[in-house]
């Protein structure tokens, strides 16, 4: 029986083995910040193109560097997640003969009828212009009148970053949003640059890799140091080895048994959701530490304690009820919770008395607890409260909670100005067919005549059979007449014999070349497509999505943030209720150990900022385990032992989770701010009036 | 101090890539010949082009715009066509006049025969330009002349 633990925990981990392929991690961790509708939108953006672009130069503009350029080309195409290079901005000869071939049709033709003077003196002006021009500029011989226009491009055959070198720009067909694929990909560009001094490369997914191994990095400097605080508080303080390597042992088999049933459950278990489940799951201890300091280990016997009891119900019941929110990462972390911590209390209550750890020695005084009046702290807590209604605004930009990449955002400055990405917006357009999302296409286009996008080389039918009507009723034979006539007496050879010509084989069969910027894509009986509209003059509209990843991600936080909210009050509710059961009317004073510590942390917050949406997610958390202690403390008659227990339950949580005070990355800053105050409350509500009154702990 | 002089120019030369030129033009719409002469100076953010006969204008090409400056300082942006073809040509114009650029331009297929190097081009400036003739002295380049589709023709000749 002594090593009832280890076989359990050797069960598990063969179980685990066994079925490991069926494990599965995701590293996706836009898929648990957006909305379905957001995710549906960036991944239709994404097919069209959008995102997945990586850009790289290499400093100088002369033939050497757009030599080596070319040479990096050539090696990235051949990575595989690389699906597409760019060195050039020339058109292909496939688009370059469809323009042609539909150059009537696409153009802007001004089909207002011309008088034979007209016609002259458009003509005199180009002879004047060949005689008075300083540039070189040839004649367009088949459109002599201007009649059809085009917009052109620059001029220029190279992509620039200004003031540095000429770009490469390619796309990508890993999936970016996910860590793992986004760092695969991240590595092999940075392998093949390095041979390439003077070289820069920017891609949006960039942030991720980089602020992600940053925040890894830090995470890791905690981790390290709350190791340390806990091999002390085990080895230094306790000084019970027995108890700390079974503790490892029953956490270590809750967590295999919580990935086990999670990946039944969902299809898979979010890093995020692992890595928190696992920390949720250390808040165990805290039963662990109750009954070995009221030394319930040494009698051999399963473990039932009201109190833990009801303590484990409040903590799992706020998980349960978690466990149905709409939002995939605390959905996990909570199904995940509620295995773990129930496994856990399984572990600790059935089989550690049977291991043969020893109890401490602790003496008894059966002192009655006297230690608030929770009137009074409920009265400070509903001021606080007050306060924090007043004064505290929800910060909804998930930016604020990165890491700030200064490297990475002056390189997305610089390349987005070169490229002029700056500028414009990309918008998706959707409609029931091709002809009637070209339709709508056109009608944005008459509000938004800057607008880039499918329609620049496509008509719909509509629009296309109006233009040949109006190319058919335009009588371009007289003109060409005439124009040869005239051109002649101004002094011209025969250069207009080929002007207008095919006019009559103008047919509306138009067939885009696949290597168009802007596509059609057909995605669940729907057609899109994505244009660009100018930043400047973009107005909201019912007749497109725009795609706009902050603004999106920012709303989806403000709805999490709502969901949350409203998944918290339900688990308050819960608590109430479980509360009321046990302590009937005395309920305020286990409620107090949940209303102080979430009051205070609410009231500290809104002395400092703003609320975000990591202090949410840790006030969950807080919620949880507050409870607790304040079950733990009502009418105990053992207060020693009750005490002593929940101080090292509070001191393992902070250096399980408080300890993230100390990193540099918001997110983790937020969550260990929230817990480090939440402990610091409840050590006030244990020990108020001896520290008040400078009386040792 | 002249000594100090004649290095700053030396090394003003060795960075930037000037000079005199006669340019010739023939178009074929008018059958007719235009010459002209100016100065070219192409440095690392800007190439500016001033044609001092017949009449003086200034052509200034950086890395956003081509602007043009006449006698009277009065500056003019160049737009649509107008810029488009200007920004092809100066380009063009520096590539083929600066013989290592020439002979290392990834843009560019090179053949030699004597002291000419035929030039055709690569991408979309096949369209605009059928090709180019590079005549070398001394391993500098004396002159270029392209040749369009339409018939027309550009040469210029450094002096």
């Amino acid at each position: 029986m002594r090593y009832l633990n280890l076989a359990i925990f050797t069960l598990l981990a063969i179980l685990y083995l066994a079925f490991s392929s069926h494990v599965k991690f995701s590293t996706n961790f836009i898929e648990i910040f957006f909305s379905q509708k957001s995710l549906k939108l960036f991944d239709i953006a994404k097919k069209l193109g959008i995102s997945n672009e990586i850009y790289i130069s290499k400093k100088g503009f002369d033939a050497k560097s757009l030599k080596e350029l070319q040479e990096i080309a050539k090696k990235l195409a051949k990575i595989p997640e690389i699906s597409k290079v760019e060195t050039s901005l020339d058109i292909s000869p496939k688009l370059r003969e469809y323009i042609k071939k539909n150059y009537y049709l696409l153009a802007d033709f001004d089909d207002t009828p011309l008088s034979k003077d007209e016609i002259k003196n458009r003509l005199k002006k180009i002879y004047e212009k060949i005689y008075n021009s300083v540039l070189y500029e040839p004649i367009n011989t088949y459109d002599p009148l201007e009649l059809f226009h085009m917009r052109f491009k620059g001029g220029e055959k190279y992509l620039k970053l200004k003031n540095y070198g000429y770009i490469i720009k390619a796309k990508t067909s890993a999936n970016t949003a996910d860590a793992a694929q986004a760092r695969v990909v991240y590595d092999k560009i940075n392998s093949l640059l390095k041979n390439y001094p003077d070289t820069i490369s920017f891609a949006p997914f960039y942030f991720l890799v980089e602020n992600s191994a940053y925040i890894r990095g830090d995470a890791q400097k905690i981790m390290l140091i709350a190791s340390i605080l806990l091999l002390m508080l085990y080895f230094v303080v306790l000084k019970n080895y027995k108890l700390f390597f079974n503790a490892i042992i029953a956490i270590a088999s809750s967590v295999v048994s919580a990935i086990l049933l999670s990946s039944l459950m969902f299809e898979s278990i979010n890093i995020l959701a692992l890595v928190f489940g696992v920390s949720i799951t250390s808040i165990s201890i805290d039963y662990m530490f109750h009954y070995y300091f009221h030394g319930l280990f040494s009698k051999k016997k399963w473990i039932f304690q009201r109190r833990v009891f009801f303590g484990f119900l409040t903590t799992v019941g706020v998980f349960v009820i978690f466990s149905f929110i709409s939002i995939e990462l605390f959905a996990q972390l909570a199904f995940f919770s509620v295995i773990s911590l129930s496994v856990a209390y399984a572990l600790f209550s059935f089989v550690f008395p049977y291991l043969d750890i020893k109890a401490p020695h602790i003496t008894d005084k059966h002192s009655e607890i006297k230690s608030f009046n929770p009137l009074l702290i409920a009265a400070v807590s509903a001021v606080m409260l007050i306060f924090v209604y007043k004064n505290l605004s929800f910060d909804n930009n998930l930016k604020n909670l990165d890491y700030h990449n200064t490297r990475l955002l002056k390189l997305s400055k610089m390349f987005a100005k070169s490229l002029q990405n700056n500028k414009y917006k990309a918008v998706i357009i959707e409609a029931k067919n091709q002809e009637l999302l070209l339709q709508k296409y056109e009608k944005i286009e008459k509000t938004y005549p800057d607008m880039l996008g499918i329609g620049k080389l496509m008509l719909s039918q509509k629009s296309c059979k109006n233009r040949i009507k109006k190319l058919q009723k335009y009588n371009f034979n007289k003109v060409k007449q005439i124009i040869n006539k005239e051109a002649k007496k101004i002094g011209f050879k025969d250069t207009f014999q080929n002007s207008y010509p095919y006019m009559e084989a103008v047919k509306c069969s138009m067939s885009i070349p696949k290597e168009t910027r802007f596509k059609i894509i057909k995605e669940d009986n729907l057609y899109y497509t994505l244009a660009l509209i100018k930043k400047e003059s973009l107005k909201p509209s019912n007749l497109f999505e725009v795609v706009d990843l902050a603004k999106t991600l920012a709303n989806d936080t403000k709805e999490m943030k709502e969901k949350l909210q409203n998944y918290m009050f339900i688990s308050v509710a819960f608590i109430m209720l479980v509360l009321l059961y046990s302590f009937g009317k005395e309920i305020l004073y286990p409620l107090v150990y949940l209303l102080f510590p979430l009051s205070t942390v609410l009231f500290s917050i809104s002395l400092i900022g703003k609320i975000n949406i990591m202090h949410i997610f840790a006030l969950v958390i807080l919620l949880a385990i507050s409870i607790d202690y304040g079950i733990y403390m009502h009418k105990t008659k053992t207060v020693n032992q009750t005490k002593l227990a929940i101080r090292y339950a509070l001191l393992s949580t902070f250096f399980g989770f408080g300890v993230l005070i100390f990193s540099k990355t918001a997110a983790m800053h937020s969550i260990g701010f929230v817990i480090t105050i939440g402990i610091v409350s409840i050590f006030v509500l244990l020990y108020g009036k001896r520290i008040l009154m400078f009386r040792n702990l | 101090m002249r000594i100090m002089i004649l290095l700053a120019l030396h090394v003003a030369l060795l960075f930037a890539n000037a000079y005199d030129f006669t340019e010739s033009k023939y178009v074929s719409a008018v059958g007719a010949n235009f010459v002209k002469k100016g100065h070219i100076d192409v440095m690392k953010d800007k190439t500016i082009i001033t044609y001092k006969a017949p009449l003086h204008k200034k052509i200034i090409k950086t890395d956003t715009n081509v602007t043009m400056e006449d006698s009277k300082g009065k500056l003019y942006h160049l737009k649509g066509r107008a810029n488009f073809y200007a920004r092809t040509f100066i380009d063009i114009m520096t590539r083929l006049g600066d013989f290592s650029k020439l002979k290392s331009n990834p843009d560019f297929d090179v053949k030699k025969d004597k002291d000419i190097y035929y030039v055709s081009f690569k991408g979309d400036i096949a369209n605009r330009i059928v090709k180019a003739e590079v005549k070398i002295k001394n391993s500098k380049v004396s002159s270029f002349k392209m040749f369009m589709p339409n018939g027309d023709t550009l040469e210029i000749t450094k002096r």
